[in-house]
């Protein structure tokens, strides 16, 4: 009789695999990066805990994004009143939606392209806030601009990935069809 | 469009968002556009999906690693007074084997008495060693049935303990864990043939054909830790007691360690430690002291790394055991078991003093 605090090696590999939807998904349900980390977290240890009860079978997607939903929600209902949240019922519809992880994977390397392609003004204050993960105000005291200034550029950047990325995903899908 | 004027909005506020800079009066906004329809939440995800893309870790791109099973079955976690113990049963049954056999018993088993080395008959206990002794005894092996090696639980380890203890009072040998051997006055149990394998995912022996593979970690989800105790080699040091005695033996191990491609984001801590016991229980309270050496390896399954550790045994220790330990901690425990952990070049000796009781072995 095994230890119950073993893991099985295949479900070590299927929890690294599935790290990035993981959080992913769970920063769609609670849109702040650190929380969003915090519950991720909390989301592994709670998937570790329940090895026992995982069925091989089963879509270890669903199963993940279930407990990572409810934790959410218990991580909402602490902190609700000090943050601004969403309200559960637009978290469930959010949960909701369909999750495709084979179009997340090719939306990185789009992601990576458009990275690369960024206009010069542009890189330096994404490096500082995606890469180094700065905060705005340390963002602003190292390029010396206002902060409107600063959020408007990152939402500039944003929006420039965004429609890099829808522009260069029809190409990738082909390419890995073939 | 209704629809383009709406994405613009969400992306804005979404921003905002994210950036901790929304205030209430938009944050409602937001929340009253992506209740309004599907479309709306469709594209809000699209957006976020975007941003934890960009903040996701890219240089290790984990989806992409192979993950090859290791094929060492793992040997569970028990108490290290349980496992040293079961070790000891396997030792004493086969000492006692030896022991008859000088003293010309029948019950030996006829494949053990055509390994013994003659030299052995000069071997008594409680005599000074002499080095130029010790290098013409030689190291006679002693590989007795070694089915195959298959993890054990607590309970069946006590019941093997028994089993162990009626063996020795049957006068049978009979052991699942090792090789034994003498080596000069040393009697002991190695466990390094059981664990050698040739080289195994991606990682080649520091020397040789062959490296020590050791078995899974365990993982303690609540304290966020893995941990492994190998048991490589026990010693029954009874036979320089007298040595020991004096306060000045000295235990030294050197081992080469390493780990193989996996998802950590750093390098496994690994340790040797010894163990010393008083008595043939080795019960805790037998336990006499512990002591461990430890370094933290890198990543590069290319690169192996050199553990070196001493100890100077305690008076009335009569056995030890020396383990290799790993340890993982953090996120990283989870995935512990994602690379694969070994040894090589795993050497103890003994001294008194400057003087060299037992070169490596």
């Amino acid at each position: 009789m095994v230890s119950e605090n073993y893991i099985s090696f295949d479900f070590s590999q299927k929890l690294v695999r599935i790290q990035r939807a993981l959080y992913s998904y769970i920063l769609c349900l609670l849109p702040n990066r650190t929380d969003a980390e915090d519950v991720l977290q909390e989301t592994n240890l709670v998937l570790c805990k329940k090895f026992p009860e995982y069925d091989e079978t089963g879509n270890f997607q669903a199963w993940a994004f279930r407990i990572a939903k409810f934790q959410v929600m218990a991580h909402l209902t602490r902190y609700r009143r000090s943050k601004i949240c969403f309200s559960n019922e637009l978290v469930e519809s959010l949960a909701e939606e369909d999750f495709d992880q084979s179009q997340l994977k090719l939306s990185q390397k789009a992601l990576q392209l458009c990275y690369e392609e960024l206009p010069s003004h542009m890189k330096d204050i994404a490096r500082l806030r995606f890469k180094d993960e700065s905060s705005l105000k340390e963002i602003c005291k190292k390029v010396n601009r206002p902060i409107g200034s600063v959020s408007a550029t990152l939402h500039r950047i944003r929006a420039w990935l965004l429609q890099c990325v829808k522009q260069k995903l029809p190409a990738l899908e082909i390419e890995s069809e073939i | 469009m209704h629809s383009t004027e709406d994405q613009k909005q969400i992306l804005k506020l979404a921003s905002q968002l994210l950036d901790e800079t929304i205030d209430r009066e938009n944050f409602i906004r937001l929340e009253e556009l992506l209740s309004f329809s599907s479309e709306n939440r469709n594209y809000y995800l699209e957006v976020i999906r975007l941003e934890a893309l960009l903040c996701w870790e890219q240089e290790a791109d984990v989806e992409e690693i192979t993950f090859e099973k290791p094929k060492i079955i793992p040997f569970p976690f028990y108490t290290a007074a349980l496992s040293v113990a079961a070790v000891f049963v396997a030792l004493m049954a086969g000492w006692w084997a030896f022991s008859n056999f000088e003293t010309g018993s029948t019950t030996i088993p006829i494949e053990l008495a055509h390994h013994i080395s003659p030299e052995l008959d000069e071997l008594q206990s409680g005599n000074q060693i002499h080095s130029e002794k010790l290098a013409s005894a030689g190291l006679e092996r002693l590989r007795l049935p070694n089915p195959e090696f298959k993890p054990i639980s607590e309970r069946d380890l006590i019941k093997e303990l028994r089993k162990g203890v009626e063996l020795l009072e049957r006068k049978e040998f009979s052991h699942e864990f090792g090789t034994l051997d003498i080596v000069g006055p040393v009697r002991r149990l190695s466990r390094i043939d059981q664990l050698s394998r040739p080289t195994e995912r991606g990682v080649l022996p520091a020397v040789g054909n062959d490296m020590i593979a050791l078995s899974e970690l365990q993982i303690d989800v609540d304290s966020q830790s893995a941990e492994l105790m190998e048991m490589i080699q026990v010693l029954d040091l009874r036979d320089i007691a007298t040595n020991i005695a004096t306060g000045e033996v000295q235990l030294n191990a050197e081992a080469m360690v390493n780990q193989s491609y996996g998802a950590c984001q750093e390098g496994a801590e690994f340790a040797v430690s010894f163990h010393a016991f008083r008595g043939r229980e080795l019960s805790q309270k037998d336990e006499i002291g512990s002591w461990e050496s430890s370094l933290k390896c890198d990543i590069d399954p290319q690169t192996w790394e050199s553990l070196i550790s001493s100890v100077q045994l305690p008076l009335g220790t009569e056995f030890v055991v020396v383990s290799i330990n790993v340890r993982k901690s953090g996120s990283d425990a989870f995935v512990a078991n994602t690379s694969s952990y070994y040894s090589d070049e795993f050497r103890l000796s003994l001294q008194e003093g400057e003087k060299m009781l037992v070169r490596t072995f």
